[in-house]
């Protein structure tokens, strides 16, 4: 992805929800797309995909190049054949995301029948194979049953088999355990683990949550207000983060390996993003802010790993 | 950043801001215009056109439009024009009379259900579906066929046979505002039922009920025209009794006893909901969501 | 819930739904000016008949007796002497069923095929020309009075056009039942009929529709790579369809209303002019009676349209 910026054209002023966002993802890698609520992730997501809502949100700059075609200028038609079948996506909400008037086998099966040309009959086999791929018991006699016979945590494993269906070569989780409890929450990413490496799939994980991160991805890009903060590998990330978001980010959540005495939290509020703060998006929030973070922004600065760190205390001296 | 907020600055000001969004809808201005129009007509009826409207002018019957009389005359030689400006007084009396009684029976019914929830809720809401199965207009019929076909028993079987559905719409955002923060905070601090309903939740939806009501008012006028079609009225002098006339005549050929009353009510009625419109632009710009809660309402009814 | 257990939970809110209206009318019949007595007992009819109508509703009982005895006059077909016929009301109405239903089924079926069609055709591009120019036309015609867009029918085509027959269900003179005349007949009040209720009811998909569109599972769906035309038929629609079953069941109490108005305007011997003949000649056990088939009417298209809801979606039917 190169310089991308989407922005949402409502009646009631200009929402910048991504900015001049650059990341690059590696065939077989696991990548997070890590951020508050309202980071812009999600429509990152959605953009990669060819989904975004087009009359009021607009693709104002960019590239997003997959395998060397960019994915903005394809027609309709050529995106249409890539989604679903070589990148595929398992989405936010299990309860909303299943049409509920159709059954599941036939709801897995459906890319199937679309993009490899099979009958319903064979599809619908194939389904249940992958429905007790992704760990649904008596797979058999449930694909016959409708979304709404199953459980949250069912309805996401489903979900994560009809994106399997037609092996993609990417795969993009939105948040995929946020409505999950915490038992099945481990049960999914283990999932997710293990599938990523028996099919040597691509995987672009969106999440708020860095546990998730720090289990399932190699390489991992922060994002605050739209745009892209930090990108590193997971380990330089969590053992040495050059950006004061991340490190905010960090020093909220819980460890289980560190005694920690008082939850901290990063003070304020996400920016109005139809107004947002000049200079650094972060500056009014950050501890280690100036009057340059206000005034200009940040460019990325190089790290050492091939990532960058957005912030002038990164800056290479 | 200036406070642009509409309670704080004066009214000229208001008022300014009000119109600008109102008139974002062409039809309403016109339909505003019209309404004005229509109210000064039927208030200065006896200076427009003195004289007795009713009196029969034999040796001018049913003729048609033309230099002496506009609109034609019906089958007493009335002139039918006088009896149109005559006659709106009658529907537009009904009209804010009837919508007036049903915004404050809904209203009511409305409030007690968001605020009580519960049993005083579920009680309501089945009293509501019960309106809704069943055909409103044969119960106006019969309720004022027997009751005697006066001004007064239209006004009140209309008012309150159409309630349910403004009852819905308060109750639902009565149930939707009582979950708020800050009405919680008045309940902790021991604030009556009636502060916090009259304080809170009654203003806050105000907009709401008024464009609700101008929505139903349509509805109001063509039942009430309905009645007086078939015969359910104690005034010869409206639109809907006019048309049961010229059902007796038409066959001559007197199209225009029928066409310009019907033409009225369809226009007036037309022209409250533009303004209904033009108020729900003007007001409350988040209305539209209501028809989709409509349609989430009935799924609701199934469960 | 499963289906028998919604089915049977339907039908006893119909049940109650008839009492309730049996009760409605009962409580009118007694608030009414004079009472029952006035209603019902018409110094016109004869003695025999007087005393008839005295023992089978109990008009000199208590007030509780009466009330049973009424409720059991509704479930018997006992509801009162008409006036002006002088025979049950309860035959009175029962004659003039067919006719209504000649005029409601057919403009029905017609409503809810073009609604749909209408519909979908506004929603697969919202907002464009088509949808405008098809939400104006619904619009329209939505405020406008069906007795008054009959009269314009009847004057334009009936008599200065001369082209379709006036009024009334067959010509006078023919015997039997003839199937093209009966057509012939047909075609300006169904139009007028149609027309208004179509507004309506495409408004109604339309909302629907647009409601559907907007869910998340419309965004998987295209997230698989479907063409738009199996999201939109295939996904979209099949959800979309469902509350209109529903809405179809609220709708058939406005269709009945407007069959009272518009055929009065066609003097179509239905259920419809037989209320405004029985409102103008004060027949009132009559009028008293249509209400209640009418409601039964209503509540019984509202039973059988949540039955079929109830076996269209899976919601309800496993589970």
């Amino acid at each position: 992805m190169q310089d991308l910026s989407v922005r949402f054209y409502l009646a009631s002023g200009v929402v910048n929800a991504v900015e001049n966002l650059s990341f690059n993802v590696r065939k077989g890698v696991g990548f997070g797309i890590v951020g508050e609520s309202g980071s812009g992730k999600t429509v990152t997501a959605l953009t990669i995909m060819g989904l975004l809502a087009r009359p009021p949100g607009r693709i104002d700059s960019g590239k997003i190049l997959y395998n060397g075609t960019n994915l903005l200028t394809t027609s309709q038609e050529d995106m249409r054949r890539l989604r679903g079948k070589s990148i595929a996506m398992v989405y936010q909400d299990p309860m909303t995301s299943l049409n509920p008037v159709l059954r599941v086998c036939f709801q897995i099966a459906e890319a199937l029948m679309v993009h490899e040309k099979i009958s319903q009959h064979e599809a619908e086999a194939r389904a249940v194979e992958l429905m007790s791929a992704v760990g649904i018991p008596d797979a058999e006699k449930r694909a016959k049953e409708y979304p709404h016979q199953f459980s949250g945590g069912m309805r996401q494993r489903i979900m994560i088999a009809m994106a399997l269906a037609t092996k993609p070569d990417l795969l993009i989780a939105d948040e995929p355990t946020t409505a999950l409890d915490v038992i099945t929450q481990s049960q999914i990413l283990a999932l997710l683990e293990d599938l990523q490496r028996k099919h040597d799939m691509t995987v672009i994980l969106v999440t708020h949550d860095l546990g998730i991160v720090a289990q399932l991805c190699d390489e991992a890009l922060v994002m605050y207000a739209g745009h892209g903060m930090e990108l590193n590998t997971v380990k330089d990330i969590f053992s040495h983060s050059k950006h004061p978001y991340t490190r905010g980010l960090l020093e909220s959540t819980t460890r289980v390996d560190k005694e920690i005495s008082r939850l901290s939290s990063i003070p304020g509020n996400i920016p109005d993003m139809i107004d947002p703060p000049t200079g650094c998006r972060f500056h009014p929030r950050c501890p280690l802010a100036d009057n340059r973070c206000a005034r200009q922004e940040p460019p990325a600065f190089l790290q050492v790993s091939g990532g960058y760190s957005k912030c002038w205390r990164s800056e290479p001296t | 950043m200036t406070d642009t907020s509409s309670a704080s600055r004066p009214y000229p000001a208001r008022a300014a801001t009000f119109w600008r969004s109102y008139s974002r809808s062409r039809g309403a201005v016109f339909a505003f215009f019209f309404l004005v129009a229509l109210i000064s007509a039927a208030v200065l009826a006896d200076y427009l056109f003195p004289g007795d409207v009713e009196a029969p002018d034999m040796s001018r019957i049913m003729l048609p439009p033309s230099f002496s009389a506009v609109l034609g005359t019906d089958h007493l030689g009335r002139d039918q024009l006088t009896m149109l400006v005559f006659g709106a007084r009658t529907s537009l009396i009904v009209a804010f009379s009837a919508g007036g009684l049903l915004a404050v029976v809904g209203t009511i019914a409305g409030l007690l259900a968001g605020y009580f929830g519960g049993k005083v809720d579920g009680l309501m809401m089945r009293i509501a579906d019960v309106f809704l199965t069943i055909p409103i207009l044969p119960l106006i019929l019969v309720i004022v066929s027997l009751t005697g076909p006066s001004l007064l028993n239209v006004m009140f079987a209309i008012g309150l046979t159409s309630w349910p559905v403004m009852a819905r719409v308060v109750r639902s955002d009565s149930l939707a505002l009582m979950k708020r923060e800050f009405i919680e905070i008045e309940r902790v601090m021991g604030a009556s039922s009636r502060r916090i309903v009259f304080k809170h939740l009654l203003p806050n939806q105000l907009n709401s009920v008024l464009v609700y009501t101008s929505l139903s008012i349509p509805v109001v006028i063509l039942t009430e025209a309905s009645l007086e079609f078939l015969g359910l009225t104690p005034l010869s002098v409206s639109w809907g009794f006019m048309l049961n006339v010229a059902m007796n005549y038409w066959i001559r050929g007197t199209w225009w006893m029928s066409f310009f009353p019907g033409l009225a009510i369809f226009a007036t009625a037309l022209a409250f909901y533009f303004v209904s419109e033009g108020l729900k632009e003007a007001l409350n710009p988040k209305l539209k969501r209501r028809r989709e809660s409509l349609v989430a309402q009935i799924a609701e009814r199934k469960k | 819930m499963g289906l028998p257990a919604y089915v049977a939970k339907r039908a006893l809110v119909a049940i109650a739904l008839v009492l309730v209206v049996g009760t409605l009318n009962f409580a009118i019949l007694h608030l009414a000016p004079g009472g029952p007595e006035t209603i019902f007992l018409n110094p016109r009819i004869t003695p025999a008949a007087r005393a008839l109508i005295l023992k089978s509703f109990g008009l000199d009982r208590p007030i509780q007796e009466q009330y049973l005895l009424y409720l059991e006059g509704m479930v018997t077909g006992n509801w009162g002497l008409s006036y002006f016929y002088t025979e049950s009301a309860f035959n009175v109405i029962a004659s003039r069923i067919p006719a209504t239903l000649l005029l409601m089924v057919p403009s029905l079926i017609l409503t809810v095929l073009v609604g749909i069609l209408m519909g979908i055709l506004s929603v697969r591009r919202p907002y464009s020309f088509v949808d405008r120019f098809l939400s104006s036309f619904a619009f329209f015609f939505y405020s406008m009075p069906v007795f008054w867009l009959g009269f314009i029918l009847l004057t334009f085509f009936a008599v200065t056009l001369s082209v379709l027959p006036a009024g009334g269900m067959i010509s006078i003179t023919t015997t039997g039942f003839d199937v093209v005349d009966y057509l012939r007949h047909l075609i300006l009040p169904m139009t007028a009929l149609t027309l208004i209720n179509l507004a309506s009811f495409s408004l109604l998909v339309r909302s629907s529709m647009l409601e559907v569109l907007d869910q998340n599972y419309i965004v998987t769906a295209r997230g698989k790579g479907l063409s738009e035309r199996l999201v939109f038929y295939r996904h979209a629609l099949r959800n979309g369809l469902l509350p209109t079953v529903t809405m179809l069941g609220l709708f058939v109490g406005s269709i009945l209303s407007g069959a009272i108005l518009t055929e009065t305007v066609f003097s179509w011997p239905g259920l419809g002019s037989l209320t405004f003949d029985s409102i103008s000649r004060r027949d009132y056990p009559v009028v008293l009676a249509l209400f209640f088939i009418f409601s039964i009417l209503t509540i019984l298209s509202n039973l059988i349209t949540d039955i079929v809801y109830g076996i269209l979606d899976p919601q309800i039917t496993y589970d």
